[in-house]
């Protein structure tokens, strides 16, 4: 088991925001996290990349309490794909993606070796940005810095991969080619990935198993047909749906139903 | 070799360079001229002249003075940047320079300098710059989380605090001590103690290879704290050795030379310019840079209106604001 959670409770007063969440994420799975706005997606990620503390249970990453676990340690087995900081617009792409290197260098090491730069280029290459490396990051467009971004998660080389809403402000085009990439990751490398997603149907087609977050409980666990039904999603998201099967993925697709008064 | 690590080379072998040019400038021009050629046999064949007088005993001490506290005040201003993620901090910020100058206009006012002899003033300047650092970092240290946005807003109103300190010290002192305080104020690299002297070097080599030690977290840091901790990087732990090191850098720099400003500000920014955002190669070149910009300034003080000497800091906020605000023009019409 990559990721074992065991009933955590954890936020980020003496209130906790996730309750009781027990979990397991197996290797080579891609399991997507889905609840409304405010639901502990987030504080989920935070928890187990261990930026908060748990107030009770336990995380688990490869059979090891992540609080006994070095700090550096971890950032070699699981990397974080967040938003990309505005303090680096300066910085040339290969710049960027060789920070992804700094859990490998050692205490006394300042230069990135070459093999850190041949990693560092494969993992561009990987996510199709290797034409880019030379490119400042502000001359990127949003999809192309959240692909640079992928690459510079992968050049931690790490087993585990968390997206924190990767396809948030991106057109269609990106949204698809950065989710087939994660796709592709762990058909050919076997890496497992957790993502946080808002769009359910990216969510459908993309990962193994869905994890619907509801006030900081586990509302359901299971396969996006388990998941996705309506009468889970209106009570979750308090929204009238349609739930249709994809004619070609047979996963399921969520339809709004828009309650515009036409008077 | 790789390319990158070449142009690095080059770039600090460029820096260093400008060190040791301006040095050779600042030990040649003064009130009493001394040619390039004569600093040179002064050097190579120290007898008792009045040139070697001049140079050795006045010069140079003044020259050390210049690249301890130019280089001190660069870095701090390079590891502050860094940390806050913000380039318009820099080292006078936290009231760090405020409180260190609060109580050496203190110590004037009572006139413990006439009592003790002009040394109590930078250890009343130091003292100063920790209690104000520890303040910060005690109001701004909440749950284990040291919050650098209310770090910055607890600095400056720190700042304003002991700016109206200053204010009433002058207010309430003789005419005589007046003068005194004005030009410590305003900054100055003459200091008759050697043994502070040495120190402020010490003091300044030491914080180099420091903050050098950290000089990668740093760079994570750029990216964000939640980036920085998802690369390894225990965040709480390295805000608070580069928040130390920065008020005991800019703390000496106070006690020992008064109120120098732009010199944090202005150094980085440019080097960024120039030579990118990457602090492993910012940090070394802001100490040479930053050294530099001080000692020129400090030359410019002394000879443009000979024999009286100007404030350094005077000529630092001219032409640092100056270029400064030319940069930051360029920034935005890019």
């Amino acid at each position: 088991m990559m990721i074992r959670i065991k009933n955590l409770y954890c936020g980020y007063g003496k209130v906790p925001v996730l309750k009781d969440i027990t979990l397991d994420v197996k290797q080579g799975e891609h399991l997507g996290i889905i609840g409304p706005n405010g639901s502990g997606k987030t504080t989920l990620i935070r928890a187990i990349t261990r930026l908060i503390k748990a107030i009770s249970g336990e995380i688990e990453i490869f059979g090891r309490d992540v609080r006994n676990t070095d700090l550096k340690e971890i950032s070699k087995k699981v990397a974080v794909v967040g938003q990309v900081s505005k303090f680096i617009e300066d910085m040339k792409v290969i710049d960027y993606v060789l920070l992804g290197r700094l859990p490998h260098f050692k205490w006394l090491q300042i230069m990135e070796s070459k093999k850190d730069i041949q990693i560092c280029l494969h993992c561009l290459d990987i996510t199709g940005t290797l034409r880019l490396k030379d490119r400042f990051m502000y001359e990127l467009s949003s999809g192309e810095r959240q692909l640079v971004n992928i690459a510079r998660a992968l050049s931690q080389e790490p087993s585990i991969i968390i997206l924190d809403e990767p396809t948030s402000h991106l057109d269609i085009s990106h949204q698809v080619r950065i989710l087939d990439t994660i796709t592709n990751l762990i058909r050919q490398n076997g890496i497992t990935a957790v993502t946080v997603m808002h769009d359910l149907n990216l969510a459908s087609e993309y990962c193994d198993r869905l994890v619907l977050l509801d006030d900081g409980k586990i509302k359901k666990i299971g396969t996006p047909q388990e998941v996705l039904t309506y009468s889970l999603i209106e009570e979750v998201y308090k929204t009238v749906v349609i739930v249709k099967e994809n004619p070609i993925s047979h996963k399921p697709y969520v339809f709004v139903v828009p309650h515009v008064d036409k008077s | 070799m790789n390319q990158k690590t070449i142009k690095w080379f080059f770039y600090t072998f460029v820096c260093l360079s400008i060190l040791i040019i301006t040095s050779i400038f600042s030990l040649s021009v003064g009130a009493s001229g001394i040619s390039l050629l004569d600093v040179f046999f002064a050097i190579i064949n120290r007898s008792s002249s009045l040139q070697n007088t001049i140079l050795f005993d006045i010069r140079l001490p003044r020259l050390l003075v210049g690249i301890a506290v130019g280089g001190a005040l660069a870095i701090s201003g390079v590891i502050l940047q860094g940390m806050f993620r913000n380039p318009l901090v820099d080292p006078y910020t936290f009231g760090i320079s405020g409180g260190a100058g609060a109580m050496v206009c203190i110590c004037m006012a009572l006139g413990l300098h006439r009592l003790f002899g002009v040394w109590i003033m930078p250890i009343f300047g130091f003292i100063g710059s920790m209690i104000v650092m520890l303040i910060v970092y005690y109001l701004s240290f909440k749950k284990g989380i040291l919050r650098i946005h209310g770090m910055l807003l607890i600095g400056v109103m720190i700042s304003f605090i002991s700016s109206s300190f200053i204010m009433l010290t002058m207010a309430l002192s003789k005419t005589e001590d007046l003068q005194g305080i004005v030009f410590w104020i305003m900054g100055s690299l003459q200091e008759p103690n050697t043994s502070l002297i040495y120190l402020s070097i010490a003091i300044s080599i030491i914080g180099c290879v420091v903050s050098f030690l950290f000089v990668k977290d740093l760079n994570a840091l750029s990216l964000g704290e939640e980036e920085a901790h998802h690369l390894g990087v225990d965040v709480e732990k390295t805000k608070t050795i580069f928040f130390i090191l920065a008020s005991i850098l800019t703390g000496m720099c106070v006690s020992i030379s008064g109120i120098i400003g732009f010199v944090g500000l202005f150094v980085p920014h440019v080097l960024r310019l120039l030579i990118g955002n990457d602090h492993r190669i910012l940090l070394i070149n802001s100490f040479f840079i930053g050294s530099s910009f001080l000692i020129f300034c400090d030359s410019i003080a002394r000879v443009i209106i000979a024999p009286i000497e100007l404030p350094v800091g005077v000529v630092t906020g001219i032409i640092g604001g100056s270029v400064f605000i030319y940069i930051l023009n360029r920034r935005i019409s890019r």
